[in-house]
């Protein structure tokens, strides 16, 4: 009796494993791929994934507009997606083959994407004859394993901003902003008072937001061939011992780096932090909040003045049909001429050395951030970048809450990093 | 606070009557009540008039209106004063209505009451805060009013974060030639996400209702097997289904769909569990008298379960309404963004928000205006769910 | 029962879940078959699905295994079992006082109370709010100096004191707690509807009978209610599990995974919880490692469901 049910429940069950059977089996016969696509006059369209805003790309559908009046077969179909979320969308396009031909990422993604093979290498198309017009740091987080897999499109770097009124009130001169790590300290013991809650600097702990730090101290964090980590040398340890001793032994860093405690950013636009690091996309903000400040370069270290990269690259995949075109487009986007009238447009930095002559910007504090990029040492190139934060943040912050020594730290850091992020 | 309780209050005469321990409370728990009241009604008004300052200097700069709210300021002290007043001859005049022997019990629910008003400000006061936050120019959203820190209404308010939100003030986009490019705003996003979000609660509510009473009310060989499976795959995080669901959706052709970005998820193991679990509390009774009475299995269904189930049938579409509604991932993985009609709210909001913005006051007008639709939800099903509940479903 | 009447209940049951169980084969049960087939392949490869190297037991060995280093025994993967002890503390803290939170409510407002619908409206609506908006929110509502907590205390404790000068968020010791209480408040309004719905339908009749025998409020509140609310209970520690397991959002919103603490010299997120140690992993493009964590936790949890269920089911009836 119940023998009966149960054997409608078995062929119940078994049609429903041939339904899932089928659907995989389409599955695996392969999506849809993407078919060549024509405008109505007959051009081959290039898809380009961006991230750019509104302005931006109201630019840079003036210069695709430019660039086709030069070009009869191809035409460029600008798509915008949220630069947050611009990796997992790559990810998953990628995996179904629905990639575009090209696109604009985030620079610590250009090494995923070419060492699981997505990327066309740019020196087919002659790119050695004129890669050194590019800024040398942005260009080089293209370059992995010896190759050119993308080009930069648009660079930034952080530099020091500080509160001119909090420098008078502490009575320090807000003309003469710290030259170099010792005057900052000097002049930071002035700036805090812990009374009134001001610090003289708040920073992030992040390694990105931490790399003017190491990069002043003229430390590398990973070897040229990406197989050792360098964060257990002298340098680096002597620079994440300096960061810690801003916190802790001279108490002029107000721990904004701890959770839920006021981020740089919004220290300094309510004048609690007198120094922070920013880049100059905060400029028209701190502009438009009237505050009273001034930009100049991260002080010096043992190695100088330096900073880190941020921005982004364009790359070519080579599941596209036609890699060529899009270099063409490409390069003529970053060529110098365009990149002057962009950047003056929008006030942006160069990547185009050669630009750097042809642009002027009224605004004085981008003027330093120029000064700034050229001292800008190029970041650390990982598989997957986030994954080497994940590692290095948490002894940072062992560092900074004096857990843990900054060389008995980096030492562990230093073989976890190599046992588990550079061994991938 | 305490310092008022020593002597009664002379304006209640009938406090006289009572013994003192009751008077000292009553007055201890009055004093709080105009506290809280003060505390509540004065950042209320406020609140509401910097709404209306920010709207009358529109386009204008925050510092006018926060002028206008400045000339507004003794409504909202006189409004707080008349309505701390209106509680407070409500109070006095319940208490000496109230008979000696019952005032203990009036005391109890007084305390009742300003517990319960008390943990309300603390649940909402996160609406409180997004609201007023949404309000404040980019640069502002932390700073603090230094004579009154309790004080979270912006001073000088303005509406620039919703209009930026609406892309009102986006002129190029809005006067674009292009068809495909025109369809690209709020509007076309939010109604695709209502679209989805409706259709998918109402699609798992429907399958898990069914499913929900197999499970909790009738027969089925292995029952408990296949549920324990259902119940095993719901520990396993929904991340690890994205990339597999999205190979599938692919593959049948479904990309930048409205079916793809709900059809993975309609199999909602947790709505069937959740349903079960209410069903389950339902008297067998019913179901076999409606048997009795020869109903067919969809008409007990129907007639028996899901009116007795209609609070809980309605958490689960609000929920599910909730969850696909600000489901930012997939719908960004399957969207198609060369086609406007396949982006949705959560993953337009990201499209204008660009890379380097972290402004709160832009994130939280945002989020002001993708909740609106679920409060309105929300104050729809309250009716069945909240008032249906009192109404008591089931006595025998 | 008879047969026909019986095959007959069986069809129908069918029926009435052939919906549900159809989506559940195609798009559930394949995902879960290829994440156990991902967690022996090594997918740092290449993005297709076909390019994966296999790689047979070495992500499970990774995750489980020790190794012997410096003199001791070490995990591989120290992170990892971290990761579980703390979403056990979660788990621990969140689904007791959050079931107690929302039966408090329940009861509550299950009394005859002027304005309870206004009450009960109010407590459900934080459910509505994106747990990204409730993370921002109470990050700020928690900061040291500028934020709401810390203004309140100030003003009674004076400045010297943990809110104003640290807050909850930075201390490894209650950034946990912190994050527990925003979500059961956050959460609370959620239980309290269903324990209210299921409160219905306890019929009066009971009560009336316990009130003639004598019972007292809080005997009747044992013997009767609770053992009526319990398939809500049920529920709500098995998604207090889950909640937990996937507890990934607030994580995100609020710390990161931080503050640090140092244990050993292993340096290890205070609430770094397995989900979102899971999404580190998958955000990183660790595919193959993080499906096998995910069936990791899956065996564990299966374990303690099992557990669980038995000791509800050797109570029910």
């Amino acid at each position: 009796m119940r023998y009966i049910s149960h054997r409608s429940l078995r062929a119940v069950l078994l049609g429903l494993c041939a339904v899932a059977l089928a659907v995989l089996a389409t599955g695996i016969t392969g999506c849809n791929e993407r078919k060549t696509e024509y405008t109505p006059d007959g051009r081959v369209i290039l898809n380009f994934w961006h991230t750019y805003n509104d302005t931006e790309e109201a630019e840079l559908k003036a210069i695709i507009a430019e660039w086709e009046a030069k070009n009869a077969s191809w035409s460029v179909r600008p798509v915008r997606i949220p630069f947050d979320g611009h990796k997992p969308k790559l990810r998953t396009a990628l995996t179904v083959g629905r990639g575009p031909d090209m696109a604009r990422v985030d620079w610590s993604f250009v090494c995923e994407l070419g060492r699981k093979h997505a990327l066309v290498d740019l020196a087919q198309f002659g790119f050695d004859a004129i890669k050194d017009t590019y800024l040398k740091a942005p260009l080089r987080t293209n370059f992995i394993d010896g190759r050119y897999l993308g080009l930069p499109d648009q660079t930034t770097c952080v530099a020091l901003f500080y509160n001119k009124q909090l420098f008078r009130d502490a009575g320090l001169d807000p003309e003469a902003p710290p030259k170099t790590w010792d005057e900052f300290v000097e002049m930071g013991k002035k700036l805090t008072n812990v009374e009134k809650g001001t610090f003289a600097c708040g920073f992030e702990n992040t390694l990105w937001w931490s790399l003017p730090f190491f990069n002043t101290f003229g430390a590398t964090l990973i070897s040229e061939d990406g197989k050792k980590c360098l964060l257990d040398q002298e340098p680096a340890i002597r620079a994440i011992d300096f960061k810690r001793a801003l916190f802790a032994d001279y108490k002029i860093e107000a721990g904004a780096w701890r959770a839920g405690s006021i981020t740089p950013e919004q220290g300094f636009a309510n004048g609690k932090y007198a120094m922070i690091f920013m880049g100059p996309w905060n400029l028209p903000k701190f502009t438009s909040s009237k505050l009273d400040f001034g930009v100049t370069l991260i002080p010096a270290g043992p190695a100088g003045t330096s900073t880190n990269v941020g921005g982004t690259n364009v790359v070519i995949f080579n599941t596209g049909k036609f890699p060529k075109a899009c270099y063409d487009f490409l390069t003529y986007f970053t060529s110098p001429e365009v990149q002057a009238r962009w950047c003056s447009k929008l006030n942006q930095m160069p990547v185009n050395l050669k630009a750097y002559d042809l642009v002027k910007f009224d605004d004085p504090h981008l003027m330093t951030f120029m000064e700034q990029m050229k001292s800008a040492v190029s970041n650390p190139i990982v598989t997957s970048y986030e994954r080497l934060e994940d590692f290095v943040n948490p002894e940072m912050e062992a560092v900074l809450t004096g857990q843990k020594t900054a060389s008995a730290a980096m030492a562990t850091l230093a073989r976890k990093v190599e046992k588990r992020v550079l061994s991938d | 606070m305490n310092t008022h309780t020593d002597q009664a209050d002379p304006r209640t005469p009938a406090a006289q009557g009572g013994s003192p321990l009751r008077v000292v409370i009553f007055v201890t728990l009055f004093v709080a009540m105009i506290a809280l009241c003060v505390g509540i009604c004065g950042q209320l008004y406020r609140f509401l008039t910097m709404v209306a300052a920010a709207f009358a200097a529109r386009g204008g700069d925050p510092a006018k209106a926060g002028e206008v709210m400045k000339n507004m300021a003794w409504m909202v002290d006189a409004l707080t004063a008349a309505t701390a007043l209106a509680l407070a001859s409500i109070a006095i005049r319940r208490w000496i209505a109230t008979h000696v022997e019952q005032r203990a019990a009036f005391l109890r629910t007084f305390f009742l009451y300003l517990c319960l008003t008390a943990g309300v400000v603390v649940v909402l006061f996160p609406f409180f805060w997004m609201l007023c936050t949404s309000f404040k120019p980019a640069g502002t959203e932390l700073l603090i009013n230094t004579s009154n820190p309790f004080d979270i209404v912006p001073a000088e308010p303005t509406i620039g974060n919703f209009t930026k939100v609406l892309k009102l003030d986006a002129a190029g986009a809005a006067a674009s030639v292009d068809p495909v490019e025109a369809k690209k705003n709020f509007g076309t996003y939010f109604m695709n996400s209502l679209v989805v979000a409706s259709l998918a609660a109402f699609l798992v509510t429907l399958f898990a209702s069914m499913g929900g009473y197999v499970f909790a009310k009738k027969e089925l060989p292995y029952k408990p097997q296949l549920f324990g499976v259902l119940m095993a795959t719901m520990m396993i995080p929904g991340m690890m289904y994205m990339v597999p669901q999205f190979f599938m959706v692919c593959s049948m052709g479904l990309f930048g769909t409205k079916l793809a970005m709900i059809l993975p998820h309609l199999a909602s193991v947790f709505g069937i569990f959740m349903l079960k679990q209410f069903m389950e509390t339902i008297p067998s009774s019913l179901i076999e008298a409606a048997r009795i009475d020869g109903a067919s299995e969809w008409q007990i269904f129907r007639v028996v379960i899901i009116p007795l189930a209609m609070p809980i049938i309605l958490t689960l579409f609000l929920l599910t309404f909730l969850s696909h509604w600000s489901n930012f991932l997939w719908q960004l993985i399957v969207t198609d963004f060369e086609n406007p009609l396949s982006i949705t709210l959560p993953v337009g909001l990201a499209l204008f928000r660009g890379q380097y913005t972290s402004d709160l006051g832009l994130i939280m007008s945002a989020s002001c205006f993708s909740i609106v639709p679920i409060v309105i939800l929300f104050l729809f099903a309250q009716r069945y769910f909240i008032e249906g509940m009192t109404q008591g479903a089931v006595k025998e | 029962m008879s047969a026909p009447q019986n095959s007959r209940e069986t069809a129908s049951s069918l029926l009435f879940l052939s919906p549900f169980l159809i989506l559940f084969s195609v798009f559930l049960l394949f995902p879960i078959l290829y994440s156990l087939y991902l967690s022996f392949y090594d997918s740092s490869q290449g993005f297709g699905l076909t390019n994966l190297r296999w790689v047979g037991l070495s992500n499970y060995i990774q995750i489980l295994g020790i190794h012997w280093e410096g003199g001791a025994w070490k995990f591989n993967d120290p992170a990892f079992w971290w990761s579980l002890a703390v979403t056990f503390l979660y788990g621990g803290l969140s689904i007791p006082l959050g079931i107690a939170a929302a039966l408090f409510l329940a009861l509550l407002l299950n009394n005859k109370l002027y304005g309870k619908n206004f009450f009960r409206s109010a407590f459900f609506l934080p459910n509505i709010l994106d747990m990204l908006v409730v993370g921002v929110i109470w990050t700020l509502i928690y900061a040291p100096k500028y934020g709401a907590l810390a203004q309140i205390s100030s003003a009674i404790l004076g400045p010297e004191q943990f809110f104003n000068k640290v807050g909850p968020l930075a201390s490894p010791y209650t950034a946990l707690p912190a994050i527990v209480f925003a979500m059961v408040l956050k959460g609370a309004g959620f239980g309290m509807v269903l324990f209210l719905a299921a409160l219905q339908n306890i019929p009066e009749a009971v009560y009336e009978a316990a009130d003639i025998d004598g019972a007292t409020k809080s005997q009747q509140f044992w013997y009767i209610t609770l053992p009526l609310l319990q398939p809500i209970i049920f529920f709500m520690v098995i998604t207090g599990i889950i909640g937990s397991l996937n507890a990934f959002t607030e994580i995100y919103a609020m710390t990161a995974g931080g503050p640090q603490i140092v244990i050993g010299d292993e340096t290890l997120g205070s609430t770094s919880v397995a989900g979102y140690y899971l999404y580190k992993q998958f955000e990183g493009g660790r595919f193959g490692y993080a499906a096998a964590i995910s069936y990791v936790l899956l065996a564990i949890t299966l374990g303690i469901t099992w557990i669980q269920q038995r000791f509800f089911a050797g109570d029910k009836r």
